[in-house]
């Protein structure tokens, strides 16, 4: 965790800096009147001591101590996969309509990620698709989005 | 005083008996019951997918099902770990320890029974105690002013650090990151738009549903797909005898009372929950026992004290909610983001102003924890199935309940954008060691923390000495110093509600 401690620190003091330029952009007013800019310049102060000092202690320290989740073996492909259809649901949940989107979304993941036998994948998918618009749509009135199919 | 409060639950049962929210309260505890059974869904993130489900509720209704979720959680929650040694949810991490080892033995029915029963009675007595604790407590609390709630603000997020599984160098940065988080949007006070680059849905700032949908749920699914999914092994055919012998009661009685007590205390604690509680049974078990040795090999106070702990701490975490409107947990903080968009103020006034809302689910816990104990024992059967349908078919289910329970917040796809960033966040912040919780507690009370510093250095004419001249708030500005002074020496590190 050595390096990722001092990598993610940077992370935060970036991110830090960013909040007290904004917040200076604000105002952040007097001490008798605090303006819009007060709480987010001081977290962001405070943020940028934390994360320095966490970078520092980093560079000191001079084993490794072991995360609790290793970055060894990642299946990265299914992880990207599993990521773009989520943001290609919700590109496409308005145009196609949620019964198209929400059949596409369970096939590509069952079918895919983790592959499943094609009838598992196409009874699953139906059966999770017609019970949802069941439940959220008629019963819950969740008023999902109806796209091409007009229902 | 006494009569006042006989009087008051009986209408809280009233409230309870109709039809309607029975039907709620045992959706809820079912609800509960089978996200706490199935690992990788949290009650926090099963809370936001059935919270627009509420909209269409009475407030009392509301809170009665989302309540009983909680509690039913952690219910469910033990089966998980004692029949496959996976956490259903976290505050059953100790459960693992002992329970799983018993299930090995062929003592999975007295392990289940054990922790269904501990549940039972340690959710029951601290629902008297909520009750009889909250009401004073609330008039107290009436005397706050913007001082005194920002210094129990400041303790809450010290309190929530120093309990933190890992670093309390990182747990603050989370706190301050959703400090700033919480900034986001149009400043009350002066109309400034901060943080809002054009997108319209951020200029009401940041919802708290998407960002913890993607925090704990989305996150957990992709720490979940990165790696060969694993078949679990399931110790079911051992489950039978659900009734502890005579030999368990004398065993757990103890460890019961005093997960009670403890569970009560520190769920009502700033930054306490199940979690913490849970883990502070085991450890207190395993240090007055006769045999610590054999803790971890299959003892039944294991099992009784740390389940009985995590049910009493859902009653302890309303107490804060209920009288001051703090959260203690993320759990709550949902739960107030669910008043507060029912139209209902939660704070000292709500005894005052909602008492179907007050009594209601404190009533509603007497029920739901009869309920759990008849779901969990004659109906084991049932989870155990659930408890078998596998990862690669379960993972999709969920991510999908993420996505219409987001969506149908405000049937807006930006929020849907704003879960899956978060659910990237989240996942990084798993890598690298840093906890979701205390960016969530900040998340919820920033505005709050904002607005009495703001009216605080008003009252004051800019002097900071405000928080120190006024008794209450110097008093938890105390306990804030020994705190962190406690934390320079030495720290416990335990779990935290995540």
């Amino acid at each position: 965790m050595k390096l990722a401690d001092f990598w993610s620190g940077i992370f935060w003091l970036l991110i830090s800096l960013w909040v007290i330029f904004e917040a200076v952009q604000f105002g952040i007013g007097k001490w008798k009147t605090p303006g819009p800019g007060f709480l987010p310049f001081w977290a962001g102060s405070f943020l940028a001591c934390f994360a320095l000092v966490q970078m520092f202690r980093t560079l000191s320290r001079k084993a490794a101590l072991p995360g609790k989740h290793p970055w060894e073996k990642i299946r990265w492909g299914k992880w990207g996969l599993t990521l773009s259809v989520l943001l290609g649901y919700a590109l496409l949940l308005e145009s196609l309509g949620f019964i198209v989107c929400t059949l596409i979304f369970m096939i590509v993941l069952l079918a895919l990620v983790e592959p499943q036998r094609w009838p598992v994948v196409l009874l699953i998918s139906m059966v999770t698709t017609i019970a949802s618009y069941l439940i959220f749509q008629l019963w819950l009135k969740s008023q999902l989005p109806v796209g091409i199919l007009g229902i | 005083m006494e009569q006042g409060i006989w009087q008051n639950i009986l209408y809280g049962f009233q409230i309870n008996l109709l039809p309607a929210n029975l039907f709620y309260c045992f959706v809820g505890v079912l609800i509960g019951t089978l996200v706490g059974v199935l690992p990788g869904l949290g009650s926090a993130a099963a809370m936001s997918l059935l919270l627009p489900s509420t909209f269409a509720l009475k407030p009392a209704s509301a809170i009665i099902m989302l309540a009983g979720l909680y509690y039913g959680a952690m219910y469910g929650g033990s089966t998980t770990s004692i029949l496959v040694n996976i956490p259903g949810e976290a505050s059953s991490v100790p459960t693992c320890l002992d329970g799983y080892q018993m299930a090995r033995k062929g003592r999975a029915g007295a392990a289940l029974g054990m922790s269904a029963f501990g549940s039972f009675i340690g959710g029951t007595i601290s629902t008297i105690l909520l009750m009889m604790v909250a009401p004073p407590l609330a008039n107290i609390a009436l005397q706050f002013g913007p001082p005194e709630y920002f210094s129990l603000i400041i303790l809450g997020f010290v309190m929530l650090t120093y309990l933190a599984a890992g670093s309390m160098g990182k747990a603050f940065m989370m706190a301050l990151f959703g400090v700033i988080l919480g900034c986001v949007g149009m400043d009350v006070i002066t109309g400034t738009p901060r943080f809002v680059y054009g997108i319209p849905a951020l200029s009401d700032g940041i919802g708290l549903v998407p960002v913890i949908m993607g925090l704990f749920g989305i996150s957990e699914v992709l720490l979940n797909v990165e790696h060969e999914m694993e078949e679990r092994e399931l110790y079911t055919n051992e489950v039978k005898g659900l009734l502890p012998n005579r030999n368990d009661w004398r065993k757990s009685i103890g460890p019961i009372i005093r997960g009670t007590g403890l569970g009560f205390m520190l769920g009502a604690l700033p930054g306490g929950g199940a979690v913490v509680s849970s883990f502070a049974s085991y450890a207190v078990e395993k240090r007055i026992s006769k045999y610590p040795e054999k803790f971890g090999t299959g003892v039944i106070e294991g099992v009784a004290g740390p389940e009985t702990a995590n049910n009493a701490a859902c009653s302890g975490c309303l107490v804060p909610m209920l009288t001051l409107g703090i959260p203690s947990n993320v759990v709550m903080a949902i739960l107030i983001g669910a008043l507060l968009i029912h139209g209902v103020e939660v704070g000292p006034l709500l005894v005052q102003n909602h008492p179907d809302v007050f009594w209601g689910v404190i009533a509603s816990m007497y029920i739901g924890n009869g309920m759990l104990l008849l779901l969990n024992l004659p109906l084991i059967g049932i989870w155990v199935k659930i408890l078998k349908i596998p990862y690669p078919i379960l993972f999709p289910l969920i991510l999908l309940f993420c996505l219409i329970g987001v969506y149908s917040l405000n049937n807006n796809v930006i929020e849907i954008i704003i879960m899956i960033v978060f659910g990237i966040v989240g996942y990084f912040m798993k890598k690298f060691d840093y906890e979701a919780a205390p960016l969530v507690f900040a998340l919820v009370l920033g505005p709050m923390l904002e607005n009495t510093l703001r009216q605080s250095l008003l009252l004051s004419n800019g002097s900071l000495a405000i928080f120190v001249k006024r008794p209450i708030s110097t008093g938890l500005l105390a306990v804030t110093g020994i705190l962190l002074i406690l934390a320079l020496i030495r720290r416990p590190v335990a779990a935290s509600e995540d």
